[in-house]
């Protein structure tokens, strides 16, 4: 796949989209297999046990195979108006709902990291508090430099950081995978070091 | 410039990828040819038992067995979380710290619960996990059931985790791997129950949220140091060496770079884009 990506020939690439392309789909869709294996196994028990609060384990079952129902012995299997139904009015609300909780957790990590306990933090909270004001309308009212200030910021403080970032992660990354790749990197094979 | 590209043209036109869908052109091409040969020379180096450079503390790597401890201690779980990524490098990063973390466990006979996005992972993790049971010769105490795949759908695994950390109140969190927007949630909720939590990603955008939710943080590249770090192996740690020694490489194209194009040249604008 990496000759691939810089040789050019037609063999590399029907070897790479018809071949390793198919393994990689039909292994990952044995593997969904094991995961629902994982889940009937595991909630399943919970059930049979009557452990505590196994009532969701009983929801989450039945959610579980109505849905694989549908997906499966509708005519249209996904993309049919009856599975839809159940698709957007029910889980896309629930996702939808625990994207916004995110909102309230960003406010109680905010207040934490905000409070004034060392250097770095009062750099943190006097650094926050330049780019929110230029972030929003008040904050020009006060002072009409804001807004640049914020931008200069982010533009000269906060991305070379994450640029710099940026390298030693695809760097480290590359190696990862060079470990991988070698077999210096074992421990997903057996357990070992 | 023109010279060079026509001549490189010359020599591996027929060879060089056109297709620039796919291309990931030249540069990386000579880079990924450098960066194997350094690592070739370091890892000859490491076995040859010459002597090789300690690595620096990495503070949130230290507090894997202070996190297990206290799990131990309070005779609460610790939640292993994976991540959302499918096997790529930050997973494979995880499952190495899992394999310390698990053999950890395995040792003090403290409960843990694994969990992953992608069910791909499953059978791994399990086996890993197993294995380091296994290896500290309590086979018997493993629990398949502590293993759990949650979901695909990112929310929904998201509030999987939630749910899990509240039920079982958890007393560590180690949240490591690839994560999107659900970061903050693991590590709020997390906090909410108490648990002393250390995290690392290979996302920059939620490397933030990780800072301000959790005691210990893995910076950028500490992700992938991981494996070298906890296991202290020469050839490992080797690896980390050719990444320095590119680090310090581009750090000095860099410096040529802000040079060449402060003095009006694009001499290394032009090399780095030759092809």
């Amino acid at each position: 796949m990496v000759l691939q990506s810089y040789i050019q020939s037609d063999f590399l690439y029907t070897f790479v989209q018809s071949y390793l392309a198919r393994a990689v789909t039909v292994s990952s869709a044995w593997a969904v297999g094991l995961g629902a294996v994982n889940i009937i196994r595991i909630h399943g028990r919970r059930i049979k046990a009557r452990r505590e609060q196994y009532f969701y384990s009983i929801v989450l079952l039945v959610t579980f195979f109505w849905f694989a129902f549908l997906g499966i012995f509708l005519q249209k299997h996904n993309s049919d108006p009856f599975y839809l139904f159940f698709y957007n009015n029910i889980l896309l609300n629930l996702s939808a709902t625990m994207y916004s909780v995110l909102a309230f957790y960003i406010a109680s990590a905010a207040y934490r990291s905000f409070r004034v306990r060392s250097l770095e933090a009062s750099f943190l909270l006097s650094t926050s508090v330049i780019v929110m004001l230029g972030a929003v309308p008040i904050g020009q009212a006060l002072w009409s430099g804001f807004p640049g200030l914020s931008s200069w910021i982010g533009t000269n403080i906060n991305t070379p950081v994450l640029r710099a970032m940026s390298i030693g992660l695809t760097l480290g990354g590359l190696t990862q995978s060079m470990r991988n790749l070698i077999g210096i990197e074992r421990g997903h094979l057996s357990g070992g070091d | 410039m023109d010279g060079l590209k026509e001549a490189i043209q010359n020599i591996f036109g027929s060879w060089l990828q056109t297709d620039t869908s796919n291309n990931l052109g030249l540069t990386t091409f000579v880079f990924f040819v450098i960066f194997a040969i350094t690592l070739a020379v370091m890892i000859k180096k490491a076995r040859s038992e010459q002597p090789m450079p300690k690595l620096r503390r990495v503070a949130g790597l230290d507090a894997m067995d202070e996190a297990i401890g206290r799990a131990t201690e309070m005779g609460k779980p610790v939640m292993y979380n994976i991540g959302m990524g499918g096997f790529t490098a930050p997973t494979f990063a995880s499952l190495a710290v899992l394999g310390y973390v698990a053999k950890r466990i395995a040792q003090y006979d403290t409960r843990m619960v694994t969990v992953m996005r992608y069910a791909v992972v499953l059978p791994v993790a399990e086996e890993v996990i197993k294995q380091a049971y296994i290896g500290v010769g309590k086979p018997d105490s493993y629990r398949p059931d502590d293993v759990q795949f949650l979901s695909e759908q990112q929310f929904g695994y998201a509030t999987g985790c939630v749910g899990i950390i509240q039920r079982e109140q958890i007393a560590a969190n180690i949240i490591i791997g690839n994560y999107l927007a659900e970061s903050l949630i693991f590590a709020e909720a997390g906090t909410q129950v108490g648990a002393i939590q250390i995290a690392g990603t290979n996302n920059n955008v939620q490397t933030p949220f990780f800072i301000a939710a959790c005691d210990y943080t893995l910076l950028a590249e500490e992700l992938y140091v991981a494996s070298a770090y906890l296991s202290q192996d020469r050839v490992k740690t080797a690896t980390l060496l050719a990444q320095d020694y590119m680090k310090q490489g581009l750090v000095v194209i860099i410096i040529l770079g802000v040079l060449f194009t402060t003095f009006g040249s694009k001499l290394i604008n032009d090399l780095l884009t030759l092809y």
